[in-house]
């Protein structure tokens, strides 16, 4: 059996092997904590692989992790509830006028008609300042408990950084759904 | 139901909750609110998970400085189908519920 056909594709072997090198470098350098979590901050892709005789000649670009993020999936509907991306949390500043940023926001939140925008405005928080829409839920003109949408916006960066969506279409049948 | 009734209600059930009888209403809301459906008798504390509905409820809370405790009573049969008791809350005395 061939290294290649010992894993699940050229691609494999050759991620194996530099992971393999490295970590072997980084243990001669002192380097064991680097070592052992390589892999959680690098990344191989593959950008070709070509035969080449009995070889096969595999070009990988090496990537670094930037950031963490954050996904939360209902586990019955598989709606988002919400994600979270921290680098583009910092840096934030006042820059874009208010209506922009909730145009921008309402862009993520896709509120629907029964929401209502429930505050909207700059303010700082953990030391960052950050541009925060929130919108409330009323069905039949009664506010809807634990519903809401808010979006979380990096004025600077023009960019929105959190989304959380609790939202229902209230069930008032005597009869018990999943949810 | 009105609100006056869902107040009358909600004073009358302090005592099977141990509230303390000298709690006044400090508040009243109309809201949508979820309830699960459990084996659970008490309308207290954390349900676990399982199937919800929703119910059309007036949430009354009786409190006296930062201490308090909010009963949802459903709006359609008039019964207490939640209670719920602010963090740090009062020290309750079993004997006379006060």
């Amino acid at each position: 059996m061939t290294d290649t056909e010992k894993f699940k594709s050229a691609f494999a072997a050759a991620d194996k092997f530099y992971f393999d090198h490295l970590r072997s470098a980084l243990m001669k350098m002192g380097q064991a904590g680097a070592a052992s979590s390589a892999r959680e901050h690098l990344r191989l892709w593959k950008v070709s692989e070509e035969k080449d005789g009995p070889d096969t000649v595999v070009k990988m670009k090496l990537t670094q992790k930037l950031t963490d993020y954050r996904l939360r999936l209902n586990a019955f509907t598989l709606e988002t509830v919400s994600w979270y991306i921290d680098f583009l949390a910092v840096e934030g500043d006042r820059s874009m006028p208010e209506d922009e940023a909730v145009q921008l926001a309402e862009q993520i939140a896709e509120p629907p008609q029964d929401a209502k925008l429930k505050e909207s405005g700059y303010e700082i928080v953990g030391g960052r300042q950050i541009f925060r829409a929130v919108w409330s839920h009323e069905y039949n003109n009664l506010p809807v408990e634990g519903d809401f949408i808010e979006v979380l916006i990096n004025a600077k960066a023009r960019r929105a950084f959190s989304y959380a969506r609790f939202w229902r279409t209230p069930n008032l049948s005597d009869k018990s759904v999943q949810r | 139901m009105n609100e006056a009734d869902a107040v009358a209600i909600a004073a009358r059930a302090r005592s099977v909750h141990n509230v303390p009888l000298h709690f006044i209403p400090v508040a009243v809301k109309k809201k949508i609110i979820e309830l699960v459906d459990s084996d659970q008798a008490s309308v207290e504390g954390t349900p676990g998970p399982g199937p919800v509905r929703d119910v059309v409820a007036w949430l009354v809370t009786f409190g006296e400085s930062a201490e308090g405790a909010e009963f949802a009573i459903d709006d359609k049969t008039g019964k207490v189908v939640r209670v719920l008791r602010t963090a740090g809350s009062y020290a309750v005395h079993p004997e006379n519920g006060d």
